[in-house]
């Protein structure tokens, strides 16, 4: 081997590091394949619906169904050579159905989940770790995850809401019963509110004590509305960054607090900061900038335009420099409004 | 071998080939999920392939080659993100920091290679295959292996004198 191949070798294996978690790519493997085995049970249902609408459906169909069986043919076992890279899912309708997927049984799930909740997480954790291990709409199978790593021995990128080590095997059987009875973590925001209670979590332990007492609580299951918008951790992500940076923060900052945290990734760092922040909790730093209003849509724009051409942070803080500006921050702005008026900035992406 | 069996022996490995092909974490997280979602639901037709996990390693190399989303701008690792990960992989005997600038440089040319290039950089170099098993992989002939390799090569040499010459210029 050549000092060339072996320098080739020794970068590649020294970069194994930016492996995935082997758990959480398993709670997402069961996530998506879910939301396949859904797809396929509805594709197969429409197509059978299909078969039922007669020739006019079917003609207007058989170019794509034609293109789909070809597919299907040459992406087989026979053809080793050639998986298909994309479509899969849509082009196995024509397939014998697979077995769904296998999650972990009932019994491990609930082990993990008693783990995860034993631990003093809560559902707002798991939104954050929904996030951070985007695993968008499941909530249920990131707080799953959550708890098989717990159990497994490993740390989660995020501090429990509540104490650790203060929830009882009994307070977990109040919480299961509170779940159990259909009731969701906005009721138990809505009953810690009632009862003037701390936080959720009291509110839950209370509501499970109280219905395990064969008692019913001041409201129904699932009777308050979502306070947070569960259909987009995306959303979400970007909401808590721009409070973030709204509250003053930096990429400085996020480096601080991804050390105090035991984290790598500084956009995952912002974001949870940003959700505590939403959350009305405080950080333990103070911003190293001046909190700012909210950004202008002109402004918003401005800074999107930025980003959207692949410039980053200490881009900003170059051009900030260049042109003598108080802060990164507006040099976005006037770099964004350079960008969306045609103009090239002294720096490249 | 089930599906779970599958995972629970070749998924370390998956990830770490993902993530040395794709140089971004959250890339080959994406990537690994997806693939294996997908094998999963079809996993009874792969397990009649001769050998699953080439099936499956050959699935997320055309889904990276595929990808359709723009990862450069997100794939901006520090340079100097892990010295010390990379110092143990080098050999002793030389200037460690002269060592260190050189693989941060080399890894961040290797994120300016097209995709194709890169995954025959990997699989020549970080799998150690031949170009028969790359081309194999690859679905191409092993002609246009070598032609992807020796083009990134070229690539990363040219780069790596372009900075020489900048280097020397500075000095001056």
């Amino acid at each position: 081997m050549s000092d060339e191949d072996e320098l080739l070798h020794e970068v590649f294996r020294a970069h194994e590091y930016l492996a995935p978690d082997p758990v959480v790519v398993r709670a997402g493997i069961r996530n998506r394949a879910r939301a396949y085995a859904r797809r396929r049970k509805a594709a197969q249902a429409a197509g059978g619906a299909v078969l039922g609408a007669g020739l006019v459906t079917v003609g207007v169909a058989a170019p794509y169904v034609a293109r789909n069986t070809s597919n299907h043919s040459t992406s087989g076992v026979a053809a080793l050579g050639a998986p298909s890279s994309s479509g899969d899912a849509t082009s196995s309708t024509v397939s014998s159905p697979a077995p769904l997927p296998s999650p972990v049984s009932s019994e491990e799930a609930q082990r993990a989940l008693d783990a995860y909740f034993a631990a003093g997480y809560d559902y707002n954790d798991a939104m954050q770790l929904a996030v951070l291990w985007k695993m968008p709409n499941d909530v249920p199978t990131v707080k799953t995850a959550a708890g098989e790593k717990l159990l497994a021995g490993d740390t989660l990128p995020i501090k429990p809401s509540s104490p650790q080590g203060s929830t009882s095997a009994a307070e977990v059987d109040d919480t299961n019963a509170f779940f159990n009875a259909g009731y969701t973590y906005d009721d138990a925001l809505k009953l810690a509110q009632l009862w003037n209670l701390p936080d959720a979590y009291h509110a839950k332990v209370s509501g499970g004590q109280k219905l395990i007492a064969g008692q019913t609580l001041p409201i129904k299951p699932g009777s308050t509305p979502s306070s947070i918008e569960t259909t987009s951790p995306a959303g979400i992500a970007d909401s808590a960054r721009t409070a973030y940076f709204n509250a003053g923060y930096d990429y400085s900052d996020a480096m601080q607090l991804a050390k105090l945290w035991n984290m790598t990734d500084p956009t995952a760092v912002k974001t949870v900061a940003g959700q505590k922040l939403l959350a009305g909790q405080h950080l333990p730093i103070k911003p190293s900038g001046t909190p700012v209003t909210t950004p202008s849509a002109d402004e918003t724009a401005d800074i999107d335009a930025f980003f959207n051409a692949g410039y980053t942070y200490n881009d900003a803080a170059q051009l900030a420099t260049l042109w003598k500006l108080a802060d990164p921050y507006h040099a976005k702005i006037t770099a964004g409004q350079k960008l969306i008026a045609g103009e090239t900035l002294p720096i490249k992406p | 071998m089930t599906f779970e069996e599958f995972i629970a022996s070749r998924l370390t490995d998956l990830l770490r080939h993902a993530a040395v092909l794709t140089g971004d974490r959250d890339l080959a997280q994406d990537i690994v999920q997806e693939v294996l979602a997908r094998a999963q639901v079809k996993w009874r037709r792969i397990t009649h392939a001769d050998s699953p996990d080439a099936y499956v390693r050959r699935m997320i190399i055309n889904e990276y080659l595929s990808w359709r989303r723009s990862w450069a701008s997100r794939n901006v690792h520090a340079v100097g993100e892990r010295l010390a990960a990379i110092a143990d992989a080098r050999r002793v005997g030389r200037d460690h920091a002269q060592d260190l600038a050189e693989s941060d440089e080399l890894w961040r040319r290797l994120a300016t290679l097209p995709r194709k290039q890169r995954a025959v950089l990997v699989l020549r170099y970080y799998e150690q295959l031949d170009d028969a098993a790359i081309a194999d992989l690859l679905d191409c002939a092993p002609v246009t292996v070598r032609s992807n390799a020796s083009k990134a090569l070229k690539s990363l040499r040219l780069a790596s004198e372009q900075q020489l010459r900048v280097r020397e210029k500075e000095l001056r």
